[in-house]
């Protein structure tokens, strides 16, 4: 079976899961015969290679660990059904964020370093800052002072590498089972966390800033529009080409319930403006 | 006789414990740098290498050397190694010269060594002597997949002998007899677009240009190909007659020096045999059962047996051996052989496999992505919480189950030729954090994440 085949499969699929949610959100035992038809279209899937890659792949590791029968998993199934139909349409996503074939969570860093290997500062907002290079050898340059300002005056949350991407690369797919995401991934539901600006520095750009968002898959219009009003206002020169974003992004924004931007800024942008415009964003959302 | 040996040599950056490091572009950035600041090493890069090429995954490098004589090789060789280990130490990484990562290529990605070999007496080949030279090394190309097979560890488990890159690669297709034809225009299929926006090309001057086809639709990326603008390959369409060539890919690569040219020194025998059979007028014809040989030198690398044009069988080793004897006379015209392949010893049983240590049980789950495990502790231990802090556990725990690798390896001026042992030790990812699993663990149940999705909803029916 192609992907062509069950790509139907998996919007049925999704309907008849939002049926059972409305069930349960109104007290209702779910209808027998569509929990029937659900699971039937889960097996058609499950026999498609690729799909059930993509699949697997959008599974958040929270749903993994639920018990069986639990009501809060099955939001968490239709969203990362969700996040598959929207990898079937657009391809180049697997490549960015590092998917390769078959999907397997393997770590490479010892967990009693990798839990030690990252920097979470309580905020106030519902929004949290990630610096995945932050660390040396190869971080990005600036990058902590510029979080670390934004996250101060704002009220963000903030998480910071402790590793070098050399050995941990917490904006890739393989990153996803080592402690400094499975965390984020805590922080965001218990925290009800809106929004994740995911900030990186390069000193390759045209433009003082360049915005990955996954061709506004991970982000709403209003709050995208929001983040241009605050570079503009600030003379902050940007972009929304080139950047598509990486898997910190990709992987803990599910719309609606919470947006992620990739931000990546000039190393010989000005960065009082940088800042300030986004500690602007912060404030407005 | 003019041979020229030309290398291409695939590599992969590591960080420094061993596992892929996705930083080609910045070790590239400070070759450079190191290279403008140094002109003795400049001149030698330049006299040695056409260049460094990209590979698709970061991880990859390639370096290419230029078609020189036999005997510039191996200072060739050891000085484009040591020039990326050099910038390779400097952004804190290491090189390592193997076909596959023991652990992270799953299958991709892979390496490889490209042996490209050229005879003539005047700087040019002839077409005929093109087409001798292919189909001469050919038909040895089970022999020197048997004796070069060296990835035998893959995705953390033992592969064998064999050679899992010719296995897995996507882009060693197995090559076809080559045919001269004679035709005034080219057809170049659409697939091939971005190779030259051509569809048709007419040749020029010459009503009828013999061509050289071993693929009808000029791929080139075979286990071995002719290359020059004697084919009908797109990309070589307009290459000079000067670099054309037998181009050789179905090596994996050799860890030691004395190995990767002394088969580079083979391909070049082989070619050189070639040409002297030319020389009687002998026809090279594809040899009976190359194809079944073919399969099981990459299946078994220098265990397989391979089968006689009469039907007897052979071990790899023999057949190679025999070879050897033929072409000693051709090889020692061009230089002399140092390693084990001398006497058909191939570099994987000469430096030995790694040590494996693995937890067996939980390793077939993970290999069947039944990772939603539920297990039984057989004693209380403790776990790492996500912040780094110790709890104790005991009894029956629910989580996803995954490998943590150690790697040990040997790295001499930031080259890894060898890992010595690889240890995967399984872990329990539970919603209180990371606990570590033992052989004595009961396995209660264990599905796929599919399958739990599945199971949800089932549960949820039941309740």
């Amino acid at each position: 079976m192609s992907n062509i085949e069950t790509f139907p499969e998996l919007i049925k699929l999704h309907g008849l899961l939002s049926v059972i949610e409305d069930d349960l959100a109104d007290g209702r035992a779910p209808d027998e015969r569509i929990l029937k038809r659900a699971i039937k279209r889960i097996r058609k899937i499950r026999k498609d290679e690729n799909m059930s890659l993509l699949l697997t792949s959008s599974i958040p590791l929270s749903f993994l660990l639920e018990d069986e029968g639990s009501e809060a998993a099955l939001k968490e199934m239709r969203k990362a059904i969700e996040r598959t139909i929207i990898m079937s349409k657009f391809r180049g996503i697997r490549s960015k964020i590092g998917l390769n074939r078959p999907t397997r969570y393997v770590m490479t860093y010892p967990i009693e370093k990798a839990a030690k290997a990252f920097e979470f500062i309580e905020g106030i907002k519902p929004v949290v800052l990630t610096a995945p290079h932050s660390s040396p050898p190869l971080q990005d340059k600036k990058i902590t002072a510029i979080a670390r300002e934004i996250a101060r005056i704002s009220g963000a949350h903030l998480l910071l590498s402790k590793v070098s991407r050399i050995f941990v690369d917490y904006n890739r797919y393989s990153s996803r089972i080592y402690p400094a995401r499975v965390f984020l991934e805590r922080v965001i539901l218990e925290k009800r966390i809106k929004g994740i600006i995911d900030l990186h520095s390069s000193n390759r750009l045209e433009y003082d800033v360049e915005i990955g968002c996954f061709s506004g898959q991970t982000i709403p219009r209003s709050v995208l529009k929001t983040l241009e009003e605050c570079l503009k206002s600030n003379g902050v020169k940007y972009t929304k080409e080139g950047r598509f974003g990486g898997d910190i992004v990709w992987f803990h924004s599910i719309l609606p319930d919470a947006w992620g931007v990739q931000v990546e800024i000039s190393t010989n942008a000005r960065e009082n403006r940088v800042v300030k415009a986004l500690i602007n964003f912060v404030e407005r959302l | 006789m003019q041979v020229l040996v030309g290398l291409e040599e695939e590599l992969f950056l590591l960080n420094k414990m061993g596992f892929l490091s996705r930083f080609s572009e910045i070790l590239l950035h400070r070759l450079v740098k190191d290279l403008s600041g140094d002109r003795d090493r400049l001149e030698k890069a330049r006299k040695y290498l056409m260049g460094i090429q990209w590979e698709p995954n970061p991880s990859q490098i390639e370096y290419v050397t230029r078609p020189m004589g036999f005997s510039e090789l191996e200072e060739a060789v050891k000085f484009s190694r040591k020039l990326i280990a050099r910038a390779a130490i400097r952004t804190n990484q290491l090189i390592y010269v193997g076909s596959v990562h023991p652990v992270e290529s799953n299958p991709l990605p892979l390496n490889g060594t490209h042996v490209n070999v050229s005879i003539s007496s005047n700087g040019t080949p002839s077409n005929k002597l093109l087409a001798a030279i292919y189909m001469h090394i050919r038909n040895h190309l089970p022999e020197i997949i048997a004796v070069t097979a060296n990835s035998p560890i893959m995705n953390g488990r033992i592969h064998g002998l064999g050679s899992a890159r010719m296995m897995y690669s996507r882009v060693l297709k197995p090559s076809g007899p080559v045919i001269m034809r004679k035709r005034p225009v080219s057809f170049i299929p659409w697939r091939e677009r971005s190779k030259t926006r051509y569809g048709v090309i007419f040749r020029k001057m010459k009503l009828f240009k013999s061509e050289l086809v071993f693929d009808p639709t000029g791929d080139r990326l075979k286990e071995i190909a002719i290359r020059g603008p004697s084919t009908n390959i797109p990309e070589d369409i307009h290459t000079t007659k000067r670099s054309s060539r037998v181009e050789v890919r179905g090596v994996d690569n050799q860890a030691t020096e004395e190995y990767l040219l002394d088969t580079a020194l083979i391909i070049a025998g082989l070619a050189y045999e070639a040409a002297v059979l030319v020389g009687k007028g002998v026809k090279i014809r594809e040899r009976k059962n190359l194809q079944r040989n073919r399969s099981r030198a990459i299946r078994h690398g220098i265990e397989a047996e391979f089968i006689l044009d009469g039907g007897e069988r052979v071990k790899a080793r023999d057949s190679f051996l025999l070879m050897m004897d033929r072409i000693k006379e051709y090889i020692d015209s061009i230089g002399s052989m140092s390693s084990g392949l001398k006497e058909g010893v191939p570099e994987i049983i000469r430096i030995g496999m790694p040590e494996i240590v693995d937890q067996e049980k939980f390793s077939k789950l993970e290999e069947k992505n039944r990772v939603v495990t539920t297990i039984r502790l057989s004693g209380g231990r403790d776990g790492i919480s996500l912040t780094g802090e110790r709890f104790h556990v005991t009894g029956e725990v629910k989580g996803l189950l995954f490998p943590e690798y150690s790697l040990k390896f040997r790295e001499e001026n930031g080259i890894v030729r060898k890992f010595d042992r690889i240890e995967k030790r399984y872990w329990l990812l539970s919603k209180e954090g990371y606990i570590p699993l033992m052989e004595s663990d009961d396995i209660i149940k264990a599905i796929t994440p599919i399958g739990h999705m599945a199971k949800i909803l089932e549960k949820l029916g039941e309740s």
